[in-house]
Order: structure tokens, then sequence, then C-alpha cells
């Protein structure tokens, strides 16, 4: 018997394929799947939505802790958006209680809360310059109660969720990357909402006015005083305000929306 | 002390067996450790300080079951197998035995 | 903010992790060869050897080798569809061979090691569910000298 001692040529217990091939066949492959169990669960979502009466989802909220906000000192000016509101749900018939609050917050935002409830930060107050414009917000978050918006992104997180869970357990690298990217579809989702609540509160201002004066104001203000990054835009869930005021204006002009002179917003100080 | 994992001493003629001898130690690693380990496990590579805790387990071990042997008079032993198994999170057994004979 | 910081860790790993595993394999065929001559085999008795043995040793050599966290990452995409996980691959493949050399090493002079085993054991940091990461190789066999 003899030691031959030869060594073998190749390595046959290492496959030939490299790590960054594989890399991007498993992405590939994992994102398909997920794409294609989040716009599956996504439409079930949206489709059991509208089998939730509002009575439903009211005492399912009411369960739930929610942010009141602190309550602004000036109550004339909370009666005063409240008495708006009371006038603009003759246009926007809902089938919701809606409250309206007014928060003390240098915010120049509006919220809608689940169960028919709009909170009004008073930066927003103090920086509309005509009822106009206030009430083509105060529409916009009509429009998102019509839609059930806010029902809608709660499924979707819901549903992203129960699939990083699924596949992955909690607490794990690969659910938090998938769910960076998913966030991302969710994103344009939203955008999609936004217009179309933008939509719904041109017409409750042409059904309130008579015509659609001052609709963009309010997103001209924000254009002006918000200088976003280009690149930031890819992650933001609001359209471009630019975008928004063109989309608007164009949607005027196809509707035959006259145009006139918008009302002043004043409240008698107290 | 003579020690093979074959069932004979080569050169040598077994005249008497002893029978099962072992040896064996459980080791846990050290903070110090972990904090490396932790790195390397980003990096990839060699974990220098698991390696040399696991031989020096191994050494202890193999110590063990010679000085059981020796209490039984044998002066070699054959047939060594090892085993390792970990008991809990962070700690190891290290488990060697083998026959206990005595050579000419 | 995690996902830049997990990135970060995947190009490191990716990075690092190429770059040692590239470094060690050259090492470790650089050591084959210069070992290629001395007869390492699962046998259970010695080849037939001119001579006296002179020597009878346990020769034994082990090493704890940890995976990247790039192919950590990539073995973790791989447990969601099964079939194979080639990120292991190169972990495991050099880890046996290096134990291997190291136990060759252990013997200097030997003329042959018979009867060879290899022995692997996972160690995770943690009992977490299955997390292999790095593991340990000892390898082990009767180093017999003639003269």
């Amino acid at each position: 018997m003899e030691y031959s001692g030869k060594l073998p040529t190749s390595n046959v217990n290492v496959s030939k394929r490299t790590p960054l091939q594989e890399l991007l066949i498993l992405l590939g492959g994992v994102l398909g799947i997920c794409l294609i169990f989040y716009l599956c669960l996504g439409w079930a979502v949206d489709y059991s939505i509208q089998h939730i009466s509002p009575e439903e989802e009211n005492e399912l909220y009411a369960l739930m802790k929610l942010p009141a906000g602190e309550e602004e000192k000036a109550a004339g000016r909370t009666l005063a958006v409240q008495t708006l509101l009371k006038e603009l749900q003759k246009c926007a018939p809902l089938p919701y209680q809606v409250s309206i609050n007014v928060s003390d917050s240098k915010q120049v935002n509006a919220v809608a809360f689940p169960g028919g409830h709009i909170l009004v930060f008073s930066g927003l107050l103090d920086q509309v310059s005509s009822e106009n414009e206030l009430v083509f917000v105060l529409g916009h978050e009509l429009g998102h109660f019509k839609h059930r918006d806010h029902l809608r992104s709660l499924g979707r997180g819901l549903v992203l969720w129960v699939i990083s869970l699924f596949l992955l357990g909690p607490d794990n690298d690969v659910g938090d990357f998938l769910f960076s990217a998913l966030g991302v579809a969710n994103r344009t989702h939203s955008r999609q909402q936004e217009s179309a609540a933008d939509e719904y509160a041109l017409e409750v201002l042409n059904c309130h006015y008579g015509h659609v004066g001052g609709s963009t104001k309010f997103f001209e203000h924000l254009r002006d005083n918000n200088q976003t990054p280009e690149i930031l835009k890819y992650y933001s869930t609001h359209p471009s305000d630019q975008k928004r005021i063109d989309d608007l204006n164009a949607l005027a002009i196809k509707k035959n929306y006259k145009v006139a002179s918008v009302k002043p917003w004043v409240v008698a100080a107290n | 002390m003579l020690i093979t994992n074959i069932e004979m001493i080569p050169g040598r003629k077994i005249v008497r067996h002893h029978g099962l001898v072992s040896g064996s130690t459980v080791r846990a690693k050290h903070v110090g450790r972990d904090i490396m380990a932790g790195l390397k496990n980003i990096f990839g590579g060699e974990l220098k300080g698991y390696t040399e805790l696991l031989s020096e387990s191994r050494k202890e071990a193999l110590n063990r079951m010679r000085e059981q042997a020796k209490q039984m008079g044998a002066n070699a032993i054959v047939n060594v197998r090892f085993s390792t198994s970990s008991v809990a999170a962070g700690a190891a057994e290290l488990y060697v035995y083998g026959t206990a004979v005595t050579v000419q | 903010m995690d996902f830049i910081i997990f990135l970060t860790l995947l190009l490191l790993g990716y990075g690092f992790g190429t770059w040692a595993e590239s470094r060690h394999y050259k090492s470790i065929e650089k050591r084959e060869i210069q070992y290629q001559k001395l007869p390492t085999i699962a046998l259970k008795h010695p080849l037939p050897q001119k001579g006296k043995v002179v020597k009878v040793k346990l020769a034994s050599g082990n090493v704890v080798i940890s995976v990247d966290y790039f192919k950590r990452f990539l073995a973790a995409l791989r447990n969601i569809f099964g079939g194979r996980v080639s990120a292991y691959e190169t972990l495991v493949d050099r880890a046996r061979r290096e134990a291997t050399l190291r136990m060759k090493e252990s013997c200097p002079g030997a003329t042959q090691i018979i009867n060879v085993r290899l022995e692997t054991a996972s160690i995770s940091k943690n009992s977490k569910k299955g997390s292999v990461g790095s593991i340990e190789v000892f390898a082990y066999g009767t180093a017999i000298t003639y003269r």
C-alpha cells in the first residue's frame, strides 16, 4: 500500500454561486411573496371596512385612549369652528357624529381621529387668511372620514405587522428590513388617500359657497414656508404641496367650478 | 501515559484491561470573551478566545481521565472518544472516555 | 435609523467577511501543500511502514469560526424558502480543514495520523432558536512516529 497524498483540484463542498447572487435571488423572492401577501390582505381589509358600521367603529375606539390634546384657552374660536363644521355637514352627509376640538399647539395641521373626531391645532387657525381656506381643510378631514382612511391605514399597518410576525417572528433584522421596504409602498397608498380627500374637500367647498375660491391658499402657504429636499418626497406620506395645488386647479377647471372672492375669517376676540 | 483513539498501541502488546475511564469538565465563557465574540459575529472569522477555552477544557478533561486511569493502575488508554454537549446557554460540557489498559 | 445601522452592518459584514475568508483559504491551501506528504487516514490500522514505532500520541486540533453578519442575513432569508444554505458552506468547510491542519501541526515529526475523527458543535451566543452563527470543529487522531 502506498499513500499518494494528492490534493483535490476543486472544492466540492462549496457552491459555485457567489453570496451576492444568492442575496439578489432571495431578496427578489421574499419581496415578491410579501408584495403578493400584502396586496391580497390589503384588498381584504378594504373590503371588510365597508362592513364595519360607524357605530361599531365608535364602540371599538371607545376602548382605546386617544390623545385629546390641550384645549385652547380661547373658547370663542372653538365655538366658531364648531358652528362652521355644523353648517358644512349639510354639504357632507356622513354617518358619523362629527365633533371638533381646537388644541393649543403651534403646529399648522388638523388630524382626523377614528370615531369622527377632528382635532384642529391652533397654529392652523392663526395662519388661515379666509374662511374658505379653513372650510377646505375641514372638508379634507371630512373626506378622510367619508373614505374611512383612518381604518384603512390601521388595517394595512396590521397586515404588514402580521406578515412580518408570521414569516420571521418578532425582533428580526430581516423583518425590520422588509418593514421599511413595504412602508414605502404604504406611503404611496397614503398619498392616493390624501389626493382623494383633497377632491372631496373641493366638492364641499363648492357646495358651501357655490365657488372654490381660496381652495389652494392653504397649500400655497405651506409650500412657501416649507423647503423639503427633493429626495425626501419619496418618503413623504402626503403629495408635494405644488402637486396638490396643480391637481386642485385642474380639477376645478374640469368640474366647471367658479372662483370668486373669499370671505375673511374673523372671530370676535374675547 | 499513552493515549490513542485506536484499539491498540502500535508496537506494544496489551496485557491487561481495566475498564472504562472518563473525564469531564463543564466550562462557561466569560463576559470579555463574549464581547469580542459579538464583534466577530459581525465581521466573521476565528473566535480565538473560544478556541483556546475549548482546547484548555479538553486538556483538563483528558487530565482527569488520565488521573482516573492511574488510580486504576493502568499505563495506557485506548479507543478514546470525545463528545461535546451544551449544558446551558453559554456553558458546555466536554467529555472524554476510553478504555484503560496496561501495556508491556 | 435602524435600517441604516442594519445596512452598515451588512456592508461591513460583507466586506470584512469576504476579505477574511479569502485570506483564510489562502493560508489553508498553503499549509495543506506543506503537509501533503503526511498520511492522514480514517482507518483503524496503521499503513504498512518500515521501522520501529518510537512514539504514539493523541493528536488534536480545534477551531471556532464565526460567520459574518452578511452571511447570517443570507441564511435567515434562506430559512424562509428552505433548500441549500450555501452561506454556511464555506464556514464549515474552512473550520474542518483548519482543525485538521491544526491536528497535523500538533504532532511535528509524526509519520502518519490514523483513525482521524472530526466533531462539529454549534456554539450559539444565547439559546435563541437555532442561531448557528459560529461552530467549533475538533479533529483528533492517533499520531504514530516510526524510525
